[in-house]
């Protein structure tokens, strides 16, 4: 009896000690935790259509709410505006683009443009390989999203070769290979942003019904008119001309608003993409960051130079339009004034412009004239004079030539394109026409201005960058 | 020994009796004091005459005599014998050691003096269950009380030993014990706060022992270090600790302040005098690169892990970031034990890097049952803070500055000299900071139990109000509850502590220190003559608006633990620590309408943060000692399991039409999330301590951890940790003893080790998405929040510690030292990588490293001890160093502007100020490229530390008779921001200043180091850039300050008496008094001259124990 108690008593402790040891175990799978339930980790982001989606409209959101294309104060359309002849600063932040003598060390310049700008790039990398390696999204979503990532990988791209040159390529999500990338050559960008785009194209569909008709996001249409301006940039006239006209000629979808004032709304007849307003209770950012906030105050941060409110013809219904004026102490300031919506709270009525009809005739008439088309090259430009209640351009040109007719597109594009986008500013660089017109009005212009330096800490990131853009 | 009762074991006494007994006791417990009264039954003189009787009947006829009652086991006195008694009028002590010696019985009186329990000692077989089973077989029993000599209680688990063997026991709850041993062994009795004493066996089988209690010194100092126990003499490590006695001195809301100036190595600094703000605390330097969270200390109350970081995420409210530590009642704790070094942070593995703080709240302690009421009132009144311009002063300024400028004053750039009454002068400081803030607290605690079993129970209530104008206060309610038991036999032992604090914060939503900077001692009146706020027509903002902005917070924390311990063989012990921690915190920051210029048709707004911290800890331990040799063998083994919860949800609630509904979301007519937040937290680890204290001489601590946590990838969620701490006491070696004569205690020590940290936040190893901030075609995008990184592991901090200690004069004088060499490497920060991947750095280990060294000295000294009068002192001194050893690629990284290798990390790239321009009056700095304009990257060259070369503090406590006196001087010697890095103001425009800068450029030529007064743009852009880019905004911020002094006098027993209490005991209290110190700005501690400085707070109060 008291033996086989004595036993017992060891079997427990044994036991016991058994039941500690196990206890002591360290399990990984303890550690293990799961997904986060605010977050969504990358392979449940592409693992249905809706979640997918979202990983797209991500990027749009993205693209507008900070960085080059928001339309802030830090977006391409300002700040190549006030290094070109467009705008006059207010700013201290602007002073250095103002005066084109921009550091390498620029914050600006490195947030707003070239980190922002690949930051998009790497989202729509993320996007394409997200639903190359899902097996759960479907075939047409999947087409779709490849679509439109690649469309706004080949626009990030734009920009970015335009406004730095020779720029990296980045076509792969893996850091890895990202971070040694070097300097492409601008033509090999081009010819990638010309696949990408060519591709787009095909993926995409022809009309809006996939965005619930609201032009927010991009179709074929865009690829192609992002198509006739890749053309027209590297003077494939042919080219820019076709696919200029292809959207031209889809007059179901694209028609030229015959008000001015009714250019900027939302899903205008004239446009081809706008990014939809994405802060609460706010209309665009060009609306909030051009037009002054109260009867005396001066334009926040730019406002339009003579040069510009210069060159409106008499009459021209664009200068009443879409420019406003305001007086401080005596002296008339002018500031853009296409989006009108600029008080907080008021209805949404106002999309920011991406890409819109008037352009596309302007790409044409341009790739016309460097056909020697003139007549239809001053076709097309009728067609946005009579818009803005001007007579027509072939009366003022009865001898048309090259040159004058490249004079009256140039002024043409200035009217109608000024504060969107950096026309101006890659225009004078294409046209090579920077120091004709900046060296006069510019202290301390050179040549070189016309790249922006590469960030000087990506630089010291990534040494395969170098050399630095001549100049800084 | 419970056993002992319930083998067919009775009480001599009716069932109504035992029924009276219980309630009796139940009233014992609470209401009645008994003094000692054993002594009073045993003198009760008897007399008995008794001829052949039963050995019980003689029993009975004893228990009727004397009132008594006997308890005891029938088996166990079943004497046969017939029995005589004949006692006239004797003791009845004299009666029952003549009766009942004879018959080897020892008796022993209860502690309600109504019974008296009978034992007979026999040989008898042993038990299979007794403990001694492994002994030889001819030993034989021994019996008998181990008892404190001073008060002759028993005392309850003091260890018995045979010495030499495994064997062993510890006492029930009476102090009783049973052991087997054979004659010429000897058996050690020890416990804790005893010296322990041995007694060889030769024939007796009964062996009462009365431990001496050990008189002050340092053996009496049992240190908490977490997962065990260890008297401070036998350290190896460095371990800091104050006690209750310490806090109780101290009228502070929040624990931490109560480590201010007493401990070395341990700085810490109040963020704002604001009740219910955080408090930054370092402990041996910075050891992350990644800011403030990544430094934050592991914070253990009663077991259970607390999270110090915030979950406020409220911007631009009026705290810095109130402090969970709040949530914890400063009355409730018994200790705080901050562990430093590698050998005592190393059994906590990867949470281990910058030190643990250990939070021990009050136990129930055995005995009487004591009642302790302890209640105090006083005041808080405005700190250092700056002396403000009056109207003329005021006035000559801004003419001065259009005069400077050459610039006429409009009604729109001087409304203040056109349009409002010059004559008119309102000491805002006095107006907004002037106030007294009333502090009451009380507190309650009920303990006692038996040795059996303890309990305490405790409450406490703390309301301060605010210096501002206003009915603003900060409330805290709290109980707070503990009971512990442990078996007859001493074998199990449960302790459970459950508290529950409630605190409310209820202040305005600005802190109107910031708001006297930004009003002209001229402004209009508050009020306009209907009563209603004036707003002079939009010429100023009225200060008494913003009192109408609210600011709340409400959190409720419930800790709750169970040690639970069962000893499974002598010496081995197995135990289970188990936790669980809620806190809930609501904080709302509400602009109501009125608070509003009407002029301008606002609108209210709320933004309400709500979240929630959950943690639950179980802890299996096995705990091991014996004795090997001349020395003791101490071994523990333990896991953990711990997951931590984190949700918070945000919310912006806008555009509320009247000020009725403001706390009600659904009113707005904008609802926006932030901050929405969910997070999982869980840890696992095995840890284990192997300790050999050989003969009180050397001392070999090994600890060591093997920790997995949640927050790392897949391939390295596991990790190693361990270290090893040796002393030497060599004051215990002969030779020492006899060659230095004053030398009462020596010892050294060392500890190598490496711990980690694991704070980095959770998921960061995941390539996760988050939605967009807003909509985007109806719906929600996602965005990819980083890079994917699995491979990223623990920092690593590793620890060399070396010190000395050594008392002279029987400890009276005691000096240690130690000197610290830490590195903490693989730094945890974003790998910075060129934008085109897309992001500007990945989370990654870098070979980064900091040091951080340190001489630690403390010297504590009774410098005189007589009958009535002592004074004893002590001062702490910390030198800390601090340096960024090495940082591959810091010219690419985020870092690149603001650390530099070979500096530490506490510097500031600066412009060089050059001074106030003596033909211009504008600041001046070093143009470094001299190309004509400053940079904030190229010109910025000039380092300047803002560092703390030496802190501590010097305490001083005296005592004559019933009088005690204590005061706390704390030093810090450091460099600091001063008030131009606070105040964005250039003098000279519509704004206030500090008198300071009356001492301004005036005229060409003029040297001096304040600039000319000026509104223009010239003017506030130099300012500008010497507030936020110069190098003058550091300067020097050392001080002394009388931190703390507290003065009490304990009443006559005469008194207390009367109202039959044990002590009573006034006393008063104050906190921050004065300060010496050169300091340009508000207070050297908060550096900020814009925010509320530490108040001057005096309290007095009562403490009465019954």
């Amino acid at each position: 009896m008291k033996r086989s108690k004595n036993i017992l008593i060891r079997f427990n402790y044994r036991f016991l000690s058994y039941a500690f040891l196990f206890l002591l175990l360290s399990c990984e799978s303890f550690v293990d935790i799961g997904p986060p339930k605010t977050q969504s980790v990358s392979s449940s982001v592409y693992a249905d259509d809706v979640a997918a989606l979202a990983a797209m409209r991500g990027v749009y959101h993205e693209m507008q709410k900070a960085g080059f294309a928001s339309g802030q104060s830090s977006s391409v359309t300002v700040l190549t505006g006030t290094s070109s002849d467009e705008f006059r600063s207010f700013n201290i932040t602007l002073n250095e683009f103002f005066n084109n003598s921009i550091l390498s060390s620029n914050q600006i310049l490195n947030s707003a443009l070239w980190s922002s700008g690949y930051k998009i790039i790497y989202y729509c990398n993320s996007v394409l390989d997200g639903v190359a390696t899902s097996s759960s999204v479907s075939l047409a979503a999947r087409k779709q999203l490849e679509g439109e990532a690649k469309f706004i990988r080949a626009f990030t791209h734009f920009y970015l070769t335009n406004l730095f040159g020779d720029v990296p390529l980045v076509v792969t999500s893996d850091y890895r290979v990202n971070a040694v990338s070097v300097r492409n050559l601008q033509a090999d960008v081009y010819s990638q942003i010309i696949k990408d785009l060519t591709e787009a194209q095909a993926l995409l569909t022809n009309d809006y019904q996939f965005s619930g008709n609201e032009r927010v996001r991009v179709n074929s249409f865009a690829a192609s008119a992002l198509l006739a301006r890749a053309y027209l940039y590297t003077n494939n006239w042919e080219k820019a001309e076709s696919y200029a006209t292809s959207v031209i000629n889809s007059t179901a979808l694209y028609r030229i608003v015959n008000d001015p004032a009714g250019v900027f709304l939302k899903n205008s007849n004239e446009a081809i993409w706008q990014l939809m307003p994405v802060v609460t209770s706010q209309n665009t950012n060009e609306a909030q960051y051009f037009v002054p906030l109260s009867v005396s105050s001066l334009p926040g941060f730019v406002s339009l130079t003579d040069n510009i409110v210069n060159s409106f013809e008499p009459g021209d219904k664009r200068k009443t339009n879409w420019t406003g004026n305001q007086t401080v102490s005596g002296t008339t300031f002018y500031y853009p004034f296409k989006y009108k919506a600029y008080r907080a709270g008021s209805p949404l009525t106002e999309y920011s412009m991406v890409l819109r009809l008037a352009e596309q005739y302007l790409i044409r008439a341009e790739a016309r004239t460097k056909q020697n088309k003139f007549s239809d090259a001053m076709t097309d430009i009728d067609i946005i004079r009579t818009r803005a209640g001007l007579g027509s351009i072939q009366v003022k040109i009865p001898s048309p030539s090259m040159d004058n007719v490249m004079t009256a597109i140039e002024q043409e594009r200035n009217a109608e394109l000024f504060s969107e986008w950096g026309h101006r500013w890659f225009d004078l660089k294409r046209w090579n026409r920077a120091d004709a017109v900046l060296r006069p009005i510019k202290i301390g212009w050179s040549q070189e201005d016309m790249l922006y330096p590469i960030p000087q800490i990506e630089l010291t990131n990534n040494p395969n960058l170098k050399p630095q853009n001549p100049g800084y | 020994m419970k056993k002992w009762f319930t083998d067919k074991g009775y009480y001599a006494g009716s069932k109504e009796y035992l029924i009276f007994r219980k309630i009796t006791m139940l009233i014992v417990f609470i209401f009645v004091i008994y003094g000692n009264m054993n002594a009073q039954l045993l003198d009760k003189k008897i007399t008995v005459k008794l001829t052949n009787v039963s050995f019980q009947d003689a029993l009975k006829e004893i228990e009727n005599a004397a009132k008594v009652r006997f308890v005891y086991s029938e088996d166990q006195l079943n004497i046969k014998d017939k029995v005589s008694v004949d006692v006239n009028d004797k003791t009845l002590k004299e009666t029952l050691d003549t009766f009942l010696k004879p018959y080897n019985i020892s008796y022993r009186i209860h502690e309600n003096e109504l019974s008296i329990t009978l034992r007979r000692h026999v040989q008898k077989s042993r038990s299979i269950l007794d403990p001694g089973i492994n002994n030889l077989t001819d030993d034989s029993q021994i019996e008998g009380k181990v008892t404190a000599s001073k008060t002759q209680e028993g005392l309850a688990g003091a260890n018995i030993i045979v010495k030499g063997s495994i064997n062993g026991t510890t006492t029930d709850s009476d102090g009783m014990y049973r052991i087997f041993a054979r004659p010429g062994d000897v058996l050690i009795f020890s416990f804790i706060g005893f010296t322990q004493s041995e007694v060889v066996i030769n024939n007796q089988t009964l062996i009462d022992v009365s431990l001496v209690e050990d008189v002050k010194s340092l053996d009496e100092v049992v240190i908490n270090a977490g997962y065990y126990q260890i008297d401070s003499k036998d350290q190896t490590g460095n371990i800091s600790r104050i006690t209750s006695k310490e806090i109780a001195t101290q009228p502070v809301i929040n624990p931490l302040q109560a480590l201010q100036g007493r401990m070395a190595g341990v700085h810490v600094s109040q963020l704002t005098g604001i009740p219910g703000d955080g408090f930054s605390i370092q402990i041996r330097g910075v050891n992350s690169i990644r800011g403030s969270a990544a430094n934050e200390p592991l914070y253990i109350i009663d077991g259970v892990p607390f999270s110090s970081t915030t979950l406020f995420a409220v911007g631009g409210s009026i705290t810095k970031g109130p402090s969970p530590l709040n949530s914890i009642n400063p009355s409730d704790i018994e200790s705080i034990e901050v562990l430093k070094d590698a050998d005592a942070t190393a059994i906590y593995g990867s949470r281990g890097a910058n030190g643990v703080v250990l939070i021990t709240t009050k136990k129930g302690k055995g005995g009487k049952t004591q009642a302790d009421i302890n209640v105090y009132t006083g005041i808080g009144t405005m700190g250092n803070q700056m002396s403000l311009l009056n109207t003329s002063n005021y006035l000559q300024m801004r003419r001065e500055a259009f005069r400077n400028d050459g610039v006429a004053p409009t009604i729109a750039n001087a409304p203040d000299l056109l349009l409002w009454d010059t004559t008119r002068y309102t000491d805002w400081r006095k107006t907004l900071l002037g106030g007294s803030a009333h502090i009451t607290n009380a507190q309650a605690t009920i303990s006692g139990g038996n040795s059996n079993t303890q309990f305490l129970v405790g409450a406490g209530f703390f309301r301060q109000t605010t210096v501002f104008p206003g009915d603003y206060n900060y409330q805290k309610g709290s109980v707070h509850f503990n009971l512990s038991h442990t078996t007859e036999n001493g074998k199990f032992s449960a302790n459970v502590s459950n508290s529950i604090v409630i605190d409310n914060n209820n202040l305005p939503s600005v802190d109107f220190t910031s708001l006297m900077f930004n009003l002209a001692p001229n402004s209009p009146s508050v009020y306009d003559a209907t009563g209603n706020l004036n707003w002079e027509n939009g010429t100023w903002s009225n200060p008494y608006g913003d009192m109408k902005r609210r600011y709340t917070t409400s959190s409720k924390n419930l800790i709750t633990n169970a040690n639970l311990s069962y000893q499974l063989l002598p010496g081995l012990k197995l135990k289970g620590n188990l936790g669980y921690n809620t806190i809930t915190s609501d904080e709302k920051n509400i602009v109501p309408i009125a608070a509003q210029n009407p002029a301008n048709n606002p609108l209210g707004s709320t933004i309400s943060t709500r979240g929630s911290i959950t943690t639950w800890i179980a802890e299996p331990q096995l705990d091991y000692e014996r004795s090997i040799g001349k020395g003791k063998l101490n071994m523990l083994l333990g896991g953990t399991f711990q997951q931590t919860v984190r949700d918070r949800q945000g919310f912006f609630a806008f555009g509320y039409i009247n000020d009725t509904q403001l706390e009600n979301l659904a009113a707005a007519s904008s609802l926006n999330t932030f901050g929405i937040d969910y997070s999982e937290y869980k840890y696992n680890a095995i840890f284990g301590r192997v300790n050999y204290n050989w003969d009180g001489k050397y001392l070999v601590n090994i600890t060591g951890r093997r920790d997995g946590s949640s927050r790392f990838g897949p391939n390295k969620r596991f990790a190693n940790f361990g270290a090893i701490g040796a002393a030497w006491i060599f004051s215990n070696e002969l030779f020492v003893k006899n060659f230095i004569p004053g030398l009462s205690f020596g010892k050294l020590r060392t500890s190598y080790g490496v711990t980690g940290s694991d704070q980095i936040g959770d998921y960061q190893y995941l390539d996760t998405y988050s939605p967009t901030t807003g909509n985007y075609q109806g719906g929600k995008g996602l965005i990819p929040n980083r890079l994917l990184n699995p491979d990223f592991g623990w920092e690593e901090n590793q620890k060399l510690e070396a010190g000395i200690e050594l008392g002279f004069f029987n400890d009276r004088l005691f000096i240690s030292a130690s000197y610290y060499h830490n590195r903490s490497s693989n730094q945890l920060v974003g790998y910075s990588l060129p934008a085109t991947t897309g992001f500007s750095s990945i989370q990654s280990n870098l070979p980064a490293t900091i040091q951080n060294t340190g001489l630690e000295i403390v010297v504590s000294n009774v410098t005189i001890r007589r009958k009535s009068f002592t004074w004893s002192s002590s001062i702490n001194l910390t030198i800390p160093r601090n340096r960024l050893i090495s940082y591959p690629n810091i010219e690419g990284s985020p870092y690149a502007n603001t650390y530099t290798v070979d500096k530490s990390l506490f510097i500031q790239k600066k412009y060089r100020s050059l001074g106030v321009n003596s033909q211009t009056g504008l600041y001046t700095f070093e143009d470094v490229d001299n190309n004509g304009s400053l940079s904030s990257t190229i010109d910025t060259q000039f380092i300047k530390e803002k560092a703390i070369d030496f802190f501590g503090g010097i305490q001083n406590s005296f005592s004559w008779q019933r009088f005690e006196l204590q005061f706390l001087f704390q030093f810090v010697k450091q460099t600091g921001q001063n008030y131009l890095s606070t105040l964005i103001n250039a003098p000279g425009t519509l704004a206030n200043q500090p008198t300071l800068v009356l001492n301004r450029w005036q005229r060409i030529g003029d040297i001096t180091d304040i600039q000319k007064f000026s509104q223009s743009n010239s003017g506030i852009i130099a300012y500008g850039t010497a507030s936020v880019f110069g190098d003058a905004v550091i300067s020097d911020a050392s001080y002394v300050r009388l931190q703390n002094v507290s003065f009490s006098y304990s009443l006559p027993l005469s008194i207390s008496d009367k109202i039959r209490s044990e002590k009573i005991r006034l006393y008063c209290q104050g906190q921050n008094l004065f300060m010496f110190t050169d300091f340009a700005g508000a207070d050297p501690e908060t550096q900020n001259a814009v925010v509320l400085s530490p108040l001057r707070l005096l309290t007095f109060g009562a403490q009465i124990t019954f």
